[in-house]
């Protein structure tokens, strides 16, 4: 399915925009190129594409501005590239809805499995199915029930809550901030370490070994992730 | 009292003209110093004549005229010794007129019946006058070796205070102080020229001219420029009312009367350094030529403290420009090479796949892919890791703290560089329930891997490796132990400057000595420490230190109750 997507890169580096244009129609995408954030934004009014990778450093329009942009026109994933150490951009992003993150330099190999993932969740965001089966936990929406190995386990309302939204976006990395924004509601957007609490527990109950976890991954200084496939 | 803070690092302090006052009465100054002659003086010479009088009219009997002319004379000496000039020469002619109205007959009139008597009170008038001026003459003499006396023990007090402070912000708010009591100024201010170069008040006394911390930038300029001092008359009438400027309230209440103010240069070896102003409200005391000769001996001192200030500011800056420069000697020399070979690798790579012609089988294009591969992960370390370090010197390496658990770092990289160095046993104690700690995660995780990475690399293979985990004094401890070849005592401090590598190990292991530099900048970032740590038996044992933390327990009980309602 994702095979023959149509992709945009935002890239002020020609030697980047070259390669990535050439690894990715070797790949089967239909590669579309913008240099700057204008040009990214006049491209997506010609025709949408099914997904942007946009780096944040750009000359012009900053790529934040970017995102920010895209995101208000339509729905589509946005994948960002930052320069590392840069992590305040990469959670800005995130925050004004870019799906997921790319530190440069990346690898081929991380950067088509990032947008493969992006173009499953696009598909598939009709809404969260009632059952999620992550390995040998799993988590029935409906009637709020969670099980590992077969038992059943134990959770409080804000524990579930903080799993749901977790597993509902699984795969993507959710920021501290619209963690905290969505289960305990905008005044505790500062409150990490009440955060760090909650990942803790839910960890210690829903993870085989707390201190090695398989589905609730740190993102470092981003946030958390969520990992269906062990 | 109120704190303001300027656009330099100095703090500019001022004081209300009460304080100052309240301040004046405690400093132990001469009455007559602190107030021009008044009423009370004129008043004290006419009580001091009738008390004369009073005993003269007692021993009347006793006495012929030419003796209680001489009671009278000494009320004049002590008026002129007690209030100066002027009162004394009134209590001459009070005493004068006392004489003939009491002992000069006929009593009771102001006519002389005798001509001899004339003469009597002639003479008396001239010599009343005459010891007056000398005795009036004598006070001020004394009352000026006092002010002499003191001005040069506040200028003592003032040097000493100056060879024992280099601090700036201590000693002008000093100076200004210390000058304005030794006067009796209602306002004195120190300036510095700003990167703007206009004179900006860094310390100060009193209200400033228009109370807004900016004066007549033209004048002090000028003063500045031609090392003289200017007396200016400053009119302090209140701003027009719908002026935003708050108007100091001494200010309005001396509306009209023009304030003397006096500009003095600050000059040390012919270069001026700065102003300091000097005012006072009333009209009438204008600086006099030996008040302004010692004004600008105090304005020297402030000259020198500043320049004192500016010479260790300079020196400090020369140090570090220094470290820099060493630091960047280093850095061509090592990075040089270190960036040189894998660039030189990966051309050659290149190289090789784009001749033409050349007939490559498919098992070698993947090694000179591979090559390329590693290459750049070499590159793209060595550049992070240089960044990171003019970032550290830099002072611009921020951590990103947020509360972490200690234990998901540790036994994260414990377990990625676990599958990498498959040589080594990496083994960890964390103990459960350690406190949440306020650190940059990423940064902290780059500590720990590369302390752990150095372990694996220096010691042999098939050594254990430990990571153990505590709290310590506040906060957390870890350490990272190998049995390696260690460090050598002498070098325990060094390893953690930039470039530098055990020389014993040069060439074992690939590297550009920036790593534990790098590690302590991060440390001590987050206000923690690393060291190396003596060791029994063989090994090495890095230790770092981070400060701060909250139980997981501490941090449940609180907001349960939020949690709760927020949950429902």
């Amino acid at each position: 399915m994702t095979h023959g997507a149509r992709i945009l890169v935002v890239d002020d580096e020609p030697q980047i925009l070259r390669s990535l244009r050439t690894t990715l129609a070797s790949h089967g995408y239909d590669v579309q190129t913008a240099a700057t954030g204008e040009e990214a934004l006049a491209a997506v009014d010609g025709r949408l594409p099914d997904l942007v990778v946009l780096d944040l450093v750009l000359p012009g329009l900053s790529g934040l501005e970017v995102c920010r942009r895209l995101r208000a026109r339509a729905s589509l994933p946005i994948l960002v590239l930052s320069a590392r150490g840069d992590e305040r951009d990469k959670v800005a992003a995130l925050d004004l809805g870019a799906d997921d993150y790319l530190t440069k330099p990346f690898g081929v190999n991380e950067l088509l499995a990032r947008i493969r993932a992006a173009l499953r969740r696009a598909v598939g965001a009709r809404g969260p199915s009632a059952v999620v089966e992550a390995g040998a936990l799993r988590v029935d929406f409906d009637r709020r029930q969670v099980t590992l190995d077969g038992a059943e386990v134990r959770l409080t309302p804000t524990e579930f809550d903080l799993l749901k939204v977790l597993v509902a976006n699984a795969g993507r990395v959710l920021t501290h901030g619209y963690l905290l924004r969505t289960v305990w509601g905008p005044e505790y957007e500062g409150e990490s370490q009440l955060l760090r609490v909650f990942i803790g527990q839910l960890r210690r109950k829903v993870e085989r070994d707390p201190s090695r976890p398989r589905h609730i991954l740190t993102d470092p200084g981003v946030g958390y992730r969520f990992r269906i496939d062990d | 009292m109120v704190v303001r803070a300027t656009n330099t690092i100095i703090r500019y302090v001022v004081r209300s003209v009460e304080d100052m006052r309240r301040s004046l009465r405690h400093s132990g100054l001469p009455t007559a110093y602190r107030l021009l002659p008044t009423g009370v003086a004129y008043a004290g010479s006419a009580t001091a004549v009738v008390l004369a009088s009073l005993v003269a009219e007692a021993a009347r009997h006793l006495l012929g005229i030419v003796n209680i002319s001489l009671i009278y004379l000494i009320v004049v000496v002590a008026v002129a010794t007690l209030w100066g000039l002027w009162p004394a020469l009134v209590a001459s002619l009070l005493a004068a007129t006392a004489l003939d109205l009491l002992f000069v007959p006929p009593f009771g009139t102001l006519t002389v019946a005798e001509p001899g008597d004339w003469l009597t009170l002639l003479f008396f008038l001239v010599i009343a006058v005459l010891t007056g001026r000398l005795a009036a003459g004598a006070r001020a003499r004394a009352e000026e070796a006092h002010r002499r006396e003191r001005a040069t023990a506040v200028l003592y007090d003032l040097s000493t205070a100056l060879i024992a402070e280099g601090d700036l912000a201590v000693i002008l708010p000093s100076i200004a102080r210390r000058v304005a009591e030794t006067f009796a100024l209602d306002a004195c201010h120190i300036l510095l020229p700003g990167e703007d170069h206009r004179l900006h008040v860094v310390a100060g006394f009193g209200p400033w001219v228009d109370g807004q911390g900016r004066g007549p930038q033209a004048i002090m300029q000028q003063v500045l420029r031609d090392g003289r001092a200017a007396a200016v008359h400053e009119p302090t009438r209140p701003r027009a009312a719908g002026r935003r400027d708050v108007v100091v309230p001494v200010l309005r209440r001396a509306a009209g009367a023009p304030w003397v103010a006096l500009y003095l240069p600050l000059i040390v070896g012919g270069t001026g350094v700065g102003v300091m102003r000097v005012a006072r409200s009333r009209g009438g005391s204008a600086f006099g030529e030996e008040e302004e000769r010692l004004l600008t001996t105090f304005a020297h001192q402030a000259a020198l403290a500043i320049d004192k200030a500016n010479l260790a500011e300079r020196a400090r800056r020369a140090a570090a420009l220094e470290e820099a420069d060493q630091v960047k000697t280093a850095l061509l020399s090592s990075v040089s090479h270190d960036l040189r070979s894998p660039l030189a690798a990966i051309k050659t790579a290149v190289t090789g796949l784009l001749t033409p012609g050349a007939d490559l089988d498919p098992q070698g294009r993947t090694d000179l892919l591979a090559a390329i591969d590693e290459e750049t992960d070499r590159l793209t370390h060595l550049v992070a890791n240089l960044l990171d370090l003019s970032r550290i010197q830099g002072g611009a390496l921020r951590p990103r703290k947020e509360w972490v658990d200690i234990a998901e770092i540790v036994i994260a990289a414990v377990d990625r560089l676990a599958s990498r160095f498959p040589a080594h046993a990496i083994g960890v104690s964390v103990p459960d329930n350690l406190p949440l700690l306020p650190i940059d995660y990423a940064r902290v995780d780059q500590v720990l891997s590369n302390l752990i990475e150095n372990a694996a690399s220096y010691a042999p293979p098939d050594t254990p490796i430990t990571v153990t985990v505590q709290p310590e004094h506040g906060g957390v401890a870890m350490r990272v132990r190998d049995e390696g070849p260690g460090i050598p005592r002498a070098e325990r401090e060094r390893v953690f400057a930039p470039f530098y590598r055990v020389a014993a190990l040069e060439g074992r292991c690939p590297g550009s000595g920036l790593g534990l530099a790098i590690c302590r900048g991060i440390v001590e970032a987050h206000g923690g420490w690393i060291r190396v740590e003596p060791t029994e038996g063989p090994g090495a044992s890095i230790a770092l230190w981070l400060p701060g933390g909250v139980t997981n327990e501490a941090l449940e009980e609180a907001p349960t109750y939020a949690v709760e309602v927020a949950g429902t």
